[in-house]
């Protein structure tokens, strides 16, 4: 039985290991946080973008439920600027959250097409992507410091 | 196992039939942990929670004390209604590579943001999140044996209810639940079991963006338990001879037979700032009947991340002082000689009794964004301890204890 045990570690530690390690390999990039142009979010502070993106709250006042979106290129990038934390604290935070059925972590995208598509469909979405890539159908929240 | 995949099937019939209006996903992720122990102190033994029925020996590398494996699936049925079940592989009570469910619910969520859950739960009393088998979520190898590792029953089959609220910028939660207790824990060479028994309790929680509290208040409560029948039938005999003082024996059986009751009260805090985090935590717990023990435990940690290194540095300290007074029959010519029965109850009454204080220095290593590895040196003084098992006496007095940790934990 503990060999079996030792075999499927093994076997497990391999697959994490040979992940890409894309998110720590993000270029610098002047990030903004970004919604659909028909979303009620305009504006939102800081500590109300650290609540939302740590699953602490599902909405803001006078929001339905938000959709938390995580742009995956840029995702360790982005926790750095808002909270100076590295991306594999970030995880381990999720992951307590996770794995005790708390809640789940924000639903993620791989492409800025995806994120287009993504913040489209769920009207109170929000997530962050480089400024230069806005276009017409989103919109930039802006953050109050 | 079976019922894990009990649950697993039933899981899969429940999301086929809520899935035929809009495919929603499922989501299959797990954990585990490859740790290695190592001390030299001869003729004591270590493990890191009392259910642990296996100790690591002077001049092994022992492997049980921090390994497991997890698996958890989910399934989000509904933006509102999800299910969750997890099972862990991990040394048990009874020694042996044994899964255990610490999760299996239905969480419904409602337009005010209340949450309720339905199942299998575990008990969340501690700031530091409320599974103690998820090594990767911790910065240390475990969450401190002197706080996590005294828990004796840690999940339930009830339901919680979560009542968030935001001020301003900040968040308060407040959690209800209850339910029937569940769990086992191993002590002198005997397994207990939680039985016929209930826990209920609150936690209220205060968020702001670097820093998080938690108060927990809780009670658990054993009815019949006869975690030692034998004792308390021996005693009962003793109670029907027909000498002079051994009538008491009668109402010490009645102790020992007497429901229980486990009542604790936990704080904790945690500080993030930057490369810094801070965490401490403080719990008072009361158990009434027999054996009837008072306690207390602290812990601080503190670590600092520079790149994927983050060192680390934690002290805690545990004191469990036992209530009831020794057993003690009259002697003489003529009466029995009842010394073993003496040594038994009072044997038995002294089993929790704990005061153990660890300093924690240790380095995690974040290898990839899922995976780190960690060392970890624990420098542990115990004048008496239940964690701790001494193989020569039945109880464990004055021992000290190096203890060299090596793990590398993983989510997936």
């Amino acid at each position: 039985m503990k060999s079996k045990i030792f075999a499927v570690h093994t076997f497990l530690i391999l697959l994490i290991a040979s992940a890409p390690m894309k998110t720590l390999l993000a270029e610098s990039n002047n990030l903004v946080l970004v919604v659909h142009k028909n979303s009620q979010i305009t504006e939102i502070t800081k500590q109300q973008a650290v609540h939302l993106f740590f699953g602490r709250v599902k909405s803001l006042p006078h929001t339905g439920i938000i959709e938390v979106i995580d742009f995956q290129p840029y995702r360790s990038e982005f926790y750095r600027d808002l909270v100076d934390r590295d991306i594999s604290e970030i995880n381990a935070y999720w992951a307590r959250l996770r794995f005790s059925g708390k809640t789940r972590p924000p639903r993620q995208v791989f492409s800025f097409q995806e994120l287009k598509n993504q913040l489209e469909l769920y009207n109170n979405a929000i997530s962050y992507s480089p400024a230069d890539l806005v276009a017409d159908e989103l919109r930039v929240v802006t953050l109050i410091e | 196992m079976k019922t894990f995949f009990f649950i697993i099937a039933t899981l899969c019939m429940t999301a086929s039939f809520a899935s035929s209006a809009n495919e929603r996903p499922w989501h299959i992720n797990g954990f585990g942990s490859l740790g290695i122990t190592h001390h030299t102190q001869d003729g004591v033994g270590y493990r890191r929670n009392l259910e642990q029925a296996r100790y690591a020996r002077s001049g092994h590398l022992n492997t049980n004390t921090d390994s497991n494996l997890g698996l958890q699936i989910g399934y989000e049925a509904h933006p509102k209604l999800y299910f969750m079940a997890q099972s862990v592989l991990r040394l048990d009570d009874k020694g042996r590579w044994a899964p255990m469910i610490p999760f299996a619910f239905t969480k419904y969520q409602f337009d005010n943001s209340h949450e309720l859950r339905l199942g299998r739960l575990s008990l969340d009393i501690y700031t530091d999140g409320d599974s103690r088998h998820l090594g990767y979520a911790y910065t240390s190898i475990r969450p401190s044996p002197d706080i996590y590792g005294q828990i004796m029953y840690d999940h339930f089959d009830g339901f919680d209810y979560v009542i968030p609220l935001s001020i301003n910028d900040f968040i308060f939660k407040t959690k209800v639940y209850a339910g029937r207790v569940r769990g086992n824990y191993f002590l002198q060479d005997r397994s207990f079991s939680a039985g016929k028994g209930y826990v209920y309790g609150a936690t209220f929680d205060w968020s702001s963006a670097d820093v998080s509290m938690r108060f927990a208040i809780g009670q658990i409560h054993r009815r019949n338990a006869n975690d030692y029948e034998n004792t308390a039938n021996d005693l009962r005999a003793l109670g029907r001879l027909p000498f002079p003082g051994l009538s008491a024996a009668t109402g010490y059986a009645d102790e020992l037979e007497r429901n229980s009751k486990i009542s604790f009260l936990g704080i904790g805090g945690k500080w993030d700032k930057g490369p810094y985090s801070h965490t401490f935590i403080a719990t008072k717990f009361n158990y009434s009947t027999f054996p009837s023990n008072d306690g207390w435990a602290a812990m601080l940690e503190s670590s600092y991340r520079v790149g994927q290194f983050k060192p680390y540095v934690g002290f805690s300290y545990i004191n469990i002082t036992p209530k009831d007074k020794p057993l003690s029959f009259p002697s003489g010519p003529g009466l029995p000689d009842l010394s073993q029965a003496e040594t038994t109850y009072t044997l038995a009454t002294r089993y929790l009794a704990t005061d153990k204080k660890t300093l924690t220095l240790g380095l995690r290593y974040d290898v990839t964004p899922s995976a780190a590895l960690k060392f970890q040196f624990d420098r542990i003084e115990a004048d008496k301890s239940a964690l701790l098992k001494d193989f020569d006496t039945p109880l464990l007095r004055n021992k000290n204890l190096n203890l060299y940790s090596l793990s590398l934990d993983y989510i997936f």
